[in-house]
């Protein structure tokens, strides 16, 4: 459309439109260039060798428990994707998530009513993302370093809190807390209207669903997004067009920290119970999950869709490993061997995926 | 090459006035007691041998760093650039050396960074018409403004560039070295620019080390000299008289070795000085 205006206003320039159409990524073009695009493809391969293999696998039951598994880490992977867009990293959100369930689980345990426990919880949380964002955007160290210390604070902060013991004596409000963690739609009958080969969705994947809307939504639509954007690919620059970096990338690490404490309060419901180790290890899934999703280390690049799919692609294998009957040691092997595999798929050569400059050099371009 | 009021052949009013303007980084002055002054409609060469401090001066005026004394006057009042945005505001554009572009970023993106249309509801059509549009202004050959910039070349980065810097109607621009990465057709793609510019009744401050440019386009041409302000010249003026006053011929023996120099480049032809 803008092509034409200028064609209409400027007869000179219908040449350089010309050369412009055959450089012009189609946006097939895109989408095969696009990282999420192929773990989306390995990820249905994968499901439907299993479901064809594996009668336990393609169960509704299953599918509702996978999907409820990998929420939280597809949660966090949204704040992780914002995070490590504008070239940093959030190692703490595993134990920001631990101290968030301890707080939250102390406030119960007190008899306080669950929506004021979930939001000191919160409040602990961003507590946790305000100091990380404070000493990355503000005083200019290291995310690595930063959240690495905030990793080690939180859990043992959560430790301290919770006196080493489980919480789980919720008080009069412990039935909403667990109804909120284990809420499903749609429910089948007799409870619901939903045929029987529906899976009964988690609240911790609806969660997840929204957030990834959202995100996704401010990444394209809004000028937010736009800047996290430019600070990845060039924070100087950034810098001299006026773009508040600081600001953004301390709201970065305050956005980590409360998906973090979003999907701990999820599963504290879920569990009706604190423990202080909850989240142990999570980062370093959260992370993979966000890699495998396309988004890029060095800053500047990353999607919520890809924040999802690569989530769900770590869950699927772990679970399809688990009901093939693979020795539970081997995962994480394999779960390794997806992460370097999965970004040598996405890896871009001269502005292609390895798996579409593969294709082009096996077939013709006519075929195509 | 005297006082620089006096020398200004100024057709409009005085938009960027500097009196004393000085900067050191610890130990190293990289500027000493400036003085500059920019007409609209205007366009004032900066030349100076390398690190005679015009990217420090350009930057201060971008609002990157801060002088350590003197003022800065711009359209009558006296201003504190003390951030990017500063300056912006008041109408400085800047073209850095670097050119600072996101490369991850596509060219409507790049040219609107930090001034979107509508920031909480992206209008990109709107964006990318205004984008197209500067664009053609400057007759650039840019393939797709969807594009990421890491997909264009040198020349078409430099476009990018200016192009963001005409966006928001700034009162003037600085030019940090802009044609120093480009082949000769896109060099005088981009004086012609700076002459449309001109004629639009903008300041105009370029840094160029190419004379033949410089004079080219020039309405004054500024020299600085390890620092300080060494002389203001006419477009005219010879060769000889700005490659002195560049490298520094205060006393005769180096006049001498000036002269030498550059009657054997002119002999074999090298334009720069
Ligand atoms: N951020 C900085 N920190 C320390 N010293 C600096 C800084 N920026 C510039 N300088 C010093 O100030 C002096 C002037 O540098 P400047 O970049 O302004 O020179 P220039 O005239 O633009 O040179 P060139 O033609 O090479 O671009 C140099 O000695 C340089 O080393
Ligand atoms: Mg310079």
């Amino acid at each position: 459309m803008q092509h034409d205006l200028v064609k209409a206003a400027d007869p000179g320039h219908a040449a350089i439109s010309d050369v412009a159409e055959n450089k012009e990524q189609t946006f097939a073009a895109r989408v095969f260039a696009s990282q999420p695009f192929w773990v989306t493809i390995a990820l249905i391969a994968l499901v439907v060798i299993m479901a064809i293999n594996e009668p336990s696998f393609g169960t509704v039951e299953n599918a509702a428990n996978v999907t409820r598994n990998f929420a939280p880490i597809g949660i966090m992977a949204m704040g992780m994707t914002v995070v490590i867009i504008t070239g940093g990293i959030d190692l703490s959100v595993g134990s920001v998530m631990g101290l968030v369930a301890i707080v939250a689980g102390l406030f119960l345990t007190w008899h306080y009513p669950w929506y004021l426990a979930f939001a000191m919880g919160m409040i602990a949380g961003i507590a946790c993302g305000a100091v990380n964002g404070f000493f990355v955007a503000y005083v200019g160290m290291p995310s690595f370093v930063v959240t690495l210390g905030m990793l080690s604070i939180a859990r043992s902060l959560a430790v301290v809190f919770s006196a080493n013991q489980m919480l789980y004596q919720f008080g009069p409000d412990a039935p909403i807390v667990r109804a909120i963690g284990q809420a499903k739609w749609p429910l089948r009958a007799p409870a619901g209207w939903a045929p029987q080969w529906m899976p009964e969705l988690s609240s911790h994947f609806w969660v997840m669903v929204g957030l990834a809307l959202i995100v996704g939504y401010v990444f394209n639509s809004k000028a937010w997004g736009r800047h996290l954007f430019a600070i990845g690919g060039n924070e100087q620059a950034a810098r001299l067009t006026g773009v508040p970096v600081d600001w953004i990338k301390f709201q970065a690490y305050v956005f980590s920290a409360f998906t973090a404490s979003l999907a701990s309060l999820l599963l504290l419901g879920y569990n009706g119970s604190a423990i202080n180790a909850m989240g142990q290890g999570y980062e370093l899934r959260v992370i993979a999950a966000t890699v495998i999703g396309g988004a890029n280390l060095m800053g500047g690049a990353g999607t919520a869709f890809g924040a999802f799919i690569g989530s769900a692609f770590l869950e699927v294998i772990r679970n399809a490993l688990l009901m093939a009957g693979i020795d539970s040691n081997w995962q994480g092997a394999f779960v390794g061997a997806f992460i370097i595999l999965a970004v040598l798929l996405g890896m871009q050569t001269g502005g292609k995926a390895i798996v579409a400059a593969i294709l082009e050099r096996l077939l013709p371009k006519k075929h195509r | 090459m005297t006082d620089p009021v006096s020398q200004s052949n100024s057709r409009n009013g005085l938009v960027l006035s500097l009196r004393g303007i000085s900067k050191s980084f610890g130990a190293v002055s990289a500027l000493t007691k400036i003085d500059l002054d920019v007409h609209a409609g205007e366009v004032v060469a900066l030349v100076g041998d390398n690190g005679a401090g015009k990217s420090t001066l350009v930057k201060i005026l971008a609002g990157v760093h801060l002088p350590d004394s003197g003022t800065i006057t711009f359209c009558g009042e006296i201003v504190v650039l003390d951030d990017p945005a500063a300056s912006l505001r008041l109408g400085i554009a800047t073209v850095f050396q670097d050119l600072a572009l996101c490369e991850n970023l596509d060219v409507v993106a790049n040219i609107f960074l930090g001034r979107e249309l509508d920031p909480w509801r992206l209008d990109e059509v709107a964006m990318e018409i205004r984008a197209w549009t500067l664009l053609n202004e400057l007759s650039a050959r840019i393939p797709s403004v969807r594009e990421p910039v890491a997909s264009l070349s040198g020349g078409q980065r430099q476009t990018v560039a200016i192009a963001r810097s005409l966006l928001l109607e700034p009162k003037l621009i600085l030019l940090d070295e802009p044609t120093a990465a480009l082949g000769v057709a896109q060099t005088a793609e981009v004086l012609d620019l700076i002459e449309r510019v001109r004629d639009r009744g903008l300041a105009v401050v370029m840094i160029s080390h190419n004379m033949e440019d410089v004079r080219a386009v020039a309405d004054r041409i500024v020299v600085l000299r390890l620092g300080r302000n060494n002389g203001i010249f006419h477009p005219d003026a010879s060769n000889q008289e700005l490659v002195s006053a560049i490298t520094g011929a205060s006393n005769n023996a180096v006049s001498r070795r000036a002269e030498r120099r550059q009657g054997s480049r002119e002999h074999s032809g090298e334009p720069r000085p």
